[in-house]
C-alpha cells in the first residue's frame, strides 16, 4: 500500500478517536457543577437577564441537543486537519462556539495562543532531540564506561526531577532579564525539554544497545568495518524506530508540561487560556482548547507513524499491525 | 473445586514449558517473575532504588499511623505539629543562611530547614509530605494498573471487535492531554476541592490507564496463543478464570516494571497538580503545595523551592532506578 493511502487511511482512523475526544470534554466540562453564567453576571443577576443569555449561548437547551449541535459545528474540522489549522477554520465554517468568560469566539482565542504554545514546544522538542540523540548513542557506544555512567546519571535525574521548582528559580532570576522573545523563550524551553530529553536518552541508549547486539553488526565487525562506520551507516537507522515512537507519545507530556511551564513563566499560551476556561467554567473555551490539544496529539502520532517509512525502509503498510 | 485443580496441574506444566532447552523458550523464561527478581539482586542501581522506597515508604507508613491513629501525638511529642504554627518565626531561612532580606544569625539549629510562611517547620512538614507522595503513588499506580490490565488483557484475549472497542476508547483516553484530563476530572467532580487530593489520584490513575492496557495487550496476544491456555480451553475452563489464572500473571512481567516506573510519574503529576491548586489543598502538608507557597517568595526566600524540590526528585529517582533495573532484567534483548 502506498505512503499516501495509508496516511489517508490513518486520518480516516482518527474521526472515531477525535469524535470521542469531544464527547468526553463535552460530558465532562457539562459536569462541572456551577453555572457560567451565575459566575459571569456576579451576585443575583435578574432573571430575564439571566435567561436571556442563556438563550445566547444556547445553555437552555437539553444536554443531548446541545451536544448534536456542538458536535455538528465542530466536524467540519477533520477537513482542515490535511494544512495549518486553525489558519483555514473559519473558511469551512468550523464554529467552536464562543468563549464566555472573554465574550470572543473561541476560535480567535485559540488562534491567539497557539502559536505561542507550539514555539514553545517545539522549541523543547528541538532542544531535547538535539541533545538526547548524540546523549543516548554515546551512552550505548561507550557502555559501562564513566561516559555512559555520567549520561545515565543525567537522564535518571533529568526523568525524576520536577520541573516546576527550578522553574520557580528559573523565573525568578528572569524577573528582571525580560528583553526579547529569545531570551523569554531559553528558561521555559529547557524547563520544559529536559523530561523529553531524558525519555528521548533512555530509549535512544537502549535501542542502540539492542542493535549492536545484533548478527549484522557483529558480521560487519568482522568484516573489519571500522565502529565509527558501523554506528552511523548500520546500527543508527534501524535504532531510532523506538525513539520516533517515545517522541510522539511524549507529545500528552509535553503539553501537560507546558500548562505548568506556562503558568510559571506567566506566558500566555494554551496552557494558561485552558486554566482560565476551567476556572472560569466556559464550557465552549475547555471544549475548544482540549480539541485542539487532541488535534496536535492526533497529527504527531500520525506524522510519526508516517516518519517510521523514511527511516526503516522495510517498514510496510500494507497489512493490520497487532 | 475442579477448576482449582486444573489450575494447578496446568501452572505445572507451564513451568516445565519453560525449563525446556528451546532458545524461543529459553527467551520466555527470561521474561519471568522469577527471572527478573534473581537479577535484580546482582544490580546495585536496583538496589540503591529499591532502598530508596523502603525509607520514604517506612517514613510514610509512621507518618500515617501518626496522622490517622494518633492525631499527630508523636509529632507534638518529638517534634512540632506540621500543621499548626507558628512555632517560631515566619519565613525563617535554613540554619546559617541568611541574605539581605534575612538575617543568618535568626536562624536556630531547632528548626533546621528553616519555617514557612505560617512559622511551621519545614522538615516536620517535608517529613509528613511524603506519606501524601507515596500515597498518591501507590493508590494511583494501583488503580491505572488493575483497569489497564483488565481492559488489555480482555481487549487481548477475544480480540476481534472487543478489541477494536476497547482499545479505540483507550487511545482517546491517550489523546486527551493527561495533567487536562485529571484538572477537568477534579474541577467536574469535586468544585469545593475538599477531596481534591482523592480525585487527582483517581485521575492520574485512569490517565495512567491506557499504558498498561498497551503493554499487557501486546503480551497477551502470545500468551493466549500458549498450549496451555487451549489446554484449559479444551478443559472447559471458564474465559473468566483463564484470564485471571492463566492470561494475565503470564503477561505481568512487564506490567509490573511499568508499575514501579509509573508510581514516579504519579509522584509527579500530582505533586504538579498541588502545585497548580488541584491537589492537595492546605494545611496539608505535601511537597506540591509547599512548592506553591515558595512561589510566593521565590524572589525573597529562594530556599523553599529547594528543599521540597529535592525530597520529590529523590523518591522519585528510587522508583525509577527500580524500575530501570527490573526492566534490564526483564528486557531479554539487551544482553547483560
Amino acid at each position: 500500500m502506498g505512503l499516501l493511502r495509508y496516511a489517508v487511511r490513518r486520518l480516516l482512523q482518527a474521526i472515531p478517536v477525535l469524535l470521542g475526544i469531544v464527547t468526553i470534554t463535552f460530558f465532562l466540562s457539562n459536569a462541572i457543577p456551577g453555572d457560567p453564567v451565575d459566575i459571569m453576571l456576579g451576585a443575583s443577576p435578574g432573571q430575564a437577564q439571566k435567561e436571556a443569555i442563556q438563550a445566547k449561548f444556547g445553555l437552555d437547551k437539553p444536554l443531548w441537543v446541545r451536544y448534536i449541535n456542538y458536535v455538528g459545528d465542530v466536524s467540519p474540522i477533520w477537513l482542515t486537519m490535511t494544512d495549518s489549522f486553525p489558519y483555514v477554520a473559519p473558511e469551512f465554517g468550523v464554529d467552536l462556539g464562543r468563549s464566555i468568560h472573554f465574550r470572543a469566539p473561541v476560535s480567535r482565542k485559540i488562534m491567539e495562543r497557539l502559536p505561542v504554545t507550539l514555539l514553545l514546544m517545539g522549541s523543547a522538542f528541538a532542544f531535547a532531540i538535539a541533545t538526547a540523540v548524540p546523549l543516548g548513542v554515546i551512552s550505548a557506544y561507550r557502555r559501562n564506561k564513566p561516559t555512559d555512567h555520567v549520561s545515565r546519571v543525567v537522564a535518571l535525574v533529568g526523568v525524576s526531577t520536577p520541573s516546576f521548582p527550578a522553574e520557580v528559580d528559573g523565573a525568578a532570576t528572569q524577573g528582571d532579564v525580560v528583553v526579547t522573545a529569545g531570551h523569554h523563550l531559553v528558561l521555559p524551553t529547557i524547563a520544559l525539554g529536559t523530561l523529553q530529553m531524558a525519555a528521548i536518552t533512555r530509549i535512544e541508549r537502549s535501542a542502540m544497545l539492542e542493535q549492536l547486539s545484533q548478527d549484522y553488526v557483529r558480521l560487519a565487525r568482522a568484516y573489519g568495518i571500522s565502529d565509527r562506520t558501523i554506528l552511523r551507516k548500520h546500527a543508527f537507522r534501524p535504532a531510532q524506530l523506538p525513539v520516533i515512537t517515545i517522541i510522539g507519545l511524549q507529545l500528552t507530556a509535553a503539553i501537560g508540561g507546558a500548562v505548568l511551564t506556562e503558568t510559571v513563566f506567566e506566558i500566555n499560551g494554551m496552557g494558561r487560556l485552558i486554566i482560565t476556561a476551567i476556572d472560569a467554567l466556559d464550557y465552549p473555551l475547555i471544549m475548544g482548547t482540549t480539541i485542539v490539544f487532541g488535534l496536535v496529539f492526533v497529527i504527531g502520532v500520525i506524522a510519526t507513524d508516517i516518519s517510521y517509512a523514511y527511516v526503516d525502509p522495510r517498514v510496510s503498510y500494507g497489512e493490520r499491525e497487532a | 473445586m475442579a477448576v482449582d485443580d486444573t489450575a494447578g496441574t496446568l501452572d505445572r506444566e507451564e513451568e516445565s514449558t519453560e525449563a525446556g532447552g528451546l532458545e524461543a523458550e529459553e527467551v520466555e523464561a527470561r521474561v519471568g517473575l522469577s527471572y527478573t527478581v534473581t537479577q535484580i539482586r546482582r544490580d546495585p542501581t536496583a538496589l540503591v532504588g529499591l532502598a530508596i522506597i523502603i525509607v520514604t515508604t517506612t517514613v510514610a507508613i509512621v507518618a500515617t499511623v501518626d496522622a490517622v491513629f494518633l492525631e499527630y501525638w508523636l509529632a507534638e511529642t518529638f517534634w512540632y505539629h506540621p500543621l499548626r504554627g507558628p512555632h517560631a518565626d515566619t519565613n525563617l531561612p535554613p540554619y546559617g543562611v541568611g541574605n539581605q532580606y534575612y538575617d543568618a544569625s535568626r536562624t536556630t539549629l531547632s528548626h533546621p530547614l528553616g519555617t514557612d510562611f505560617r512559622g511551621r517547620d519545614v522538615a516536620v512538614r517535608l517529613f509528613y509530605g511524603t506519606r501524601i507522595a507515596i500515597t498518591v503513588g501507590f493508590v494511583s499506580t494501583t488503580l491505572g494498573l488493575v483497569g489497564g490490565t483488565l481492559t488489555g488483557a480482555v481487549a487481548g484475549y477475544y480480540g476481534g471487535w472487543i478489541d477494536d472497542v476497547l482499545m479505540r476508547a483507550v487511545e482517546i483516553l491517550y489523546a486527551i492531554p493527561f495533567l487536562i484530563l485529571v484538572i477537568a476530572f477534579v474541577v467536574a467532580f469535586d468544585p469545593d476541592r475538599k477531596n481534591a487530593l482523592l480525585f487527582a489520584m483517581i485521575g492520574v490513575g485512569i490517565a495512567s490507564l491506557p499504558t498498561f492496557a498497551r503493554l499487557i495487550r501486546s503480551r497477551v496476544f502470545s500468551v493466549r496463543e500458549e498450549e496451555y491456555v487451549e489446554a484449559a480451553k479444551a478443559a472447559g475452563v471458564k474465559d473468566r478464570w483463564i484470564i485471571l489464572r492463566h492470561v494475565i500473571p503470564n503477561s505481568f512481567a512487564p506490567v509490573l516494571v511499568q508499575a514501579t516506573l509509573q508510581i514516579g510519574v504519579a509522584i509527579l503529576i500530582v505533586a504538579g497538580l498541588s502545585f497548580l491548586g488541584y491537589g492537595a489543598q492546605p494545611p496539608t502538608a505535601s511537597w506540591g503545595q509547599m512548592l506553591n507557597n515558595a512561589r510566593n517568595l521565590m524572589l525573597t526566600n529562594q530556599w523553599f523551592s529547594i528543599f521540597p524540590g529535592i525530597c520529590i526528585m529523590i523518591t522519585v529517582i528510587g522508583f525509577n532506578m527500580l524500575g530501570d533495573g527490573l526492566r534490564d532484567a526483564a528486557d531479554p534483548r539487551i544482553q547483560n
